[in-house]
């Protein structure tokens, strides 16, 4: 299972365009990543919060609803959060590069 | 304790006593100004101007604003969310931490989930860019997806009862929200005697109150603002006189005009002149009479124009003869930018273009278009193409351009119902709005569609009766028969022209102004074509015409005795038919029958 589990993220970030994946767990303490350190905190402090949020929301507007997944495309990445129960995955994608 | 202090002072300290004397006004001295002894007395002197001053200006003012505090302030961040025991410094610990971590069940299942998820999105990123703009094409731009609509802003009924209806509206200049409507029962004797004949003044800020009424001893039929002075109005009455009112001043007029000098007829168009003194105007009424006037001196015209186009006339000729002939005004249109020019409809369906600085009435009526069968209700440049002009009349619209006198550019179909009045957008200028006798109004495109309006309004159930287009564009006031006048804000559609609408509208007009012309060419040389032929052919077509009336006089035996031999034939066989005479007079019939009879021998036989 753990083979298994790096055998996908490694497949995730050989994907055209991928910059990184961070896996983030609830206390926002980046557990895997293909980062640097620091980047990888800035980005799992600050997407923690904001899926936290983001969440919160769509519940708010209907309890029975919940959020599936979050991107944000930004001028120069796409940021694809994944949210689960204990977990964040972060994907940082470059959409140019992508398509180029 | 004692509070109390007595405070005592003679009657004779607070000085003498105050007596008031009510008395008129005394003229102290008067220094009258001698007239003639100016010039021994003064002498104009150039003016010097110095100023002085010995110490600093200063100012004090108590009230200051209020200071803005300023306070720093900051987040420290740190790194945090592990558990107490694992030091950051020691990465060891930090690592150990991590892998313990990622051996964790949970933690495994929820990668494999995410990943998944997350790999579709990666996917559909490298396959396909979902935020790709697809509309970058000028083209697609230039498109309008605004779909035309109004509203309607301001509903203002006749405050009087019975109520009248309304004759004519004007805004006030420089996009003002003043709207002054005028109100008259034009029916001949047919008014109620007792009618009021106030005018008002609304303000669209609060339009459901008069914002001021205009008193006047005759209806008014036309009320028009002053182009500079948003106080001053001018209106033609009912009588035929002309009045100046100073809304600063009182309701009543400033100046009324003598009965005597004015018009004859009810005023039906005023409209002010854009002069250097601001103060003249000039009034065309169904009397068939333009006169100038002078606000600052109203009782008589300044000039006068009878609309008589008759040639030849002797000079001695009466006023009164003239006045018989002369085409009576329904309409009148002016436009600021060329201030000398004029153009009148009149109820014969003629339209003159006027110029005033004409000495006899041929050099100031310079063209005349025949333009309807029927009076013109509506006359109108087109504020961006001075050239073409708008005429409603005969249950349709017509643009003409003033080099085509013969017939107009364009036109609409002929309505169902009666237009009664039509303008242009003030902004837009290939959009104009025509209202109806049904209530409706319309508004055009022509660059849009020439066949029907863009848009079909039901304003009012009664017949409307005028409408006038605000300087701004985008708000219209329409008035009905039975006293209400609406205001239309219409949307952006009507309102903004387009960037090549200008360039596409100029080469409209230029394109139907041309085909026009090409058509008069071309009738006028088929036109001398057959009067020149008739003249060379005339001594020919007397002997065609003897050949032809002898062929008519053969055929026409021919066809007798064809016809009477065939009578001769069904006599016969009638007679042996033994059928009654009845189907002999229509032989048609007799064949009928015959048919019926062998269809039945048939049926039998089979």
């Amino acid at each position: 299972m753990a083979s298994e589990v790096e055998d996908t993220l490694k497949r995730i970030q050989s994907h055209r365009g991928v910059i990184g994946t961070i896996v983030v767990n609830n206390e926002g303490i980046p557990i895997k990543s293909t980062l640097d350190n620091s980047t990888s905190v800035q980005y799992a402090g600050l997407i923690q919060q904001l899926a936290d949020k983001a969440r919160s929301v769509v519940r708010d507007l209907d309890p029975s609803n919940d959020l599936m997944f979050l991107r944000m495309r930004t001028k120069k990445h796409e940021i694809m959060v994944a949210p689960d129960k204990d977990f964040i995955m972060i994907v940082i994608q470059n959409p140019t590069e992508a398509q180029s | 304790m004692n509070t109390n202090y007595t405070y005592s002072k003679l009657r004779r300290e607070y000085g003498r006593q105050c007596s008031f004397v009510k008395s008129g006004p005394t003229v102290l001295a008067n220094v009258t100004p001698e007239p003639g002894t100016e010039e021994q007395l003064w002498s104009p002197e150039n003016p010097v101007d110095k100023s002085t001053n010995k110490g600093n200006d200063w100012s004090e003012h108590e009230a200051n604003t209020v200071r803005v505090e300023y306070a720093e302030r900051g987040i420290f961040h740190t790194e945090g969310g592990w558990p107490k025991d694992i030091n950051l410094d020691d990465p060891e610990q930090v690592v150990r931490f991590r892998k313990k971590a990622e051996k964790d069940e949970t933690y495994l299942q929820a990668v494999m989930q995410m990943s998944s998820l997350a790999e579709h999105y990666i996917n559909q990123n490298n396959s396909i860019d979902i935020y790709q703009s697809y509309f970058t094409d000028p083209s697609c731009q230039k498109m309008q997806t605004l779909a035309p609509s109004f509203r309607t802003v301001a509903v203002m009924s006749d405050p009087r009862e019975p109520t009248r209806p309304v004759q004519n509206i004007s805004w006030s200049p420089d996009q003002g929200t003043l709207v002054a409507v005028s109100y008259a029962d034009m029916r001949f004797q047919m008014a109620d005697p007792d009618t009021s004949c106030d005018s008002f003044i609304f303000d669209l800020e609060d339009s459901t109150a008069p914002y001021f009424a205009i008193e006047s001893p005759h209806p008014i039929v036309t009320l028009e603002f002053n182009h500079r002075d948003a106080q001053c109005l001018a209106g033609g009455l009912m009588s035929g006189q002309v009045a100046f009112w100073d809304i600063r001043k009182s309701s009543t007029n400033v100046a009324i005009s003598n009965i005597r000098d004015g018009h004859r007829d009810p005023v039906r168009s005023l409209h002010w002149i854009h002069s250097k003194t601001n103060t003249e105007f000039y009034t065309g009424s169904s009397d068939g009479q333009v006169m100038w006037w002078d606000a600052r001196k109203i009782t008589e015209p300044t000039e006068v124009l009878i609309l008589d186009l008759s040639k030849g006339e002797n000079v001695d000729e009466p006023e009164w003869t003239k006045w018989a002939r002369s085409h009576g005004v329904f309409c009148m249109d002016y436009d600021p930018s060329i201030p000398i020019r004029f153009m009148i409809g009149t109820e014969t369906g003629l339209v003159f273009n006027g110029n005033r600085k004409g000495k006899t009435v041929f050099e100031k009526i310079s063209s005349t278009y025949n333009c309807h069968y029927g009076p013109v209700y509506s006359v109108q440049r087109n504020p961006a193409f001075l050239k073409n002009f708008m005429t409603v009349g005969d249950w349709q619209v017509r643009i003409w351009s003033e080099d085509v006198k013969e017939s107009p550019i364009m036109w609409t179909k002929h309505h169902d119902v009666k237009l009664t009045d039509g303008a242009w957008s003030e902004s837009k200028p290939s959009v104009f709005y025509t209202t109806r006798a049904d209530g409706c109004l319309d508004g055009w495109d022509i660059l849009q569609k020439q066949k029907d309006p863009i848009l079909t309004v039901k304003v009012a159930d009664k017949g409307l009766n005028c409408i006038r287009c605000h300087e701004g564009g985008a708000l219209l006031a329409v008035g009905d028969d039975c006293g209400k006048t609406y205001v239309i804000k219409m949307n952006d559609w009507f309102v903004t022209a387009g960037k090549n609408d200008k360039a596409l509208l100029t080469a409209m007009f230029d394109r139907e102004t041309r085909r026009e012309k090409i058509i008069e060419a071309k009738q006028r040389e088929l036109k001398l074509k057959t009067k020149t032929s008739a003249k060379t052919d005339n001594a020919t077509t007397k002997d065609k015409h003897a050949q032809l009336v002898e062929t008519e006089i053969r055929m026409v035996q021919e066809a007798e005795k064809e016809f009477m031999e065939l009578i001769d034939m069904i006599k016969n066989q009638s007679s042996n038919d033994n059928d009654n005479t009845n189907e002999l007079e229509n032989p048609k019939e007799i064949d009928d029958s015959r048919n019926n009879e062998l269809n039945d021998q048939k049926i039998i036989d089979q």
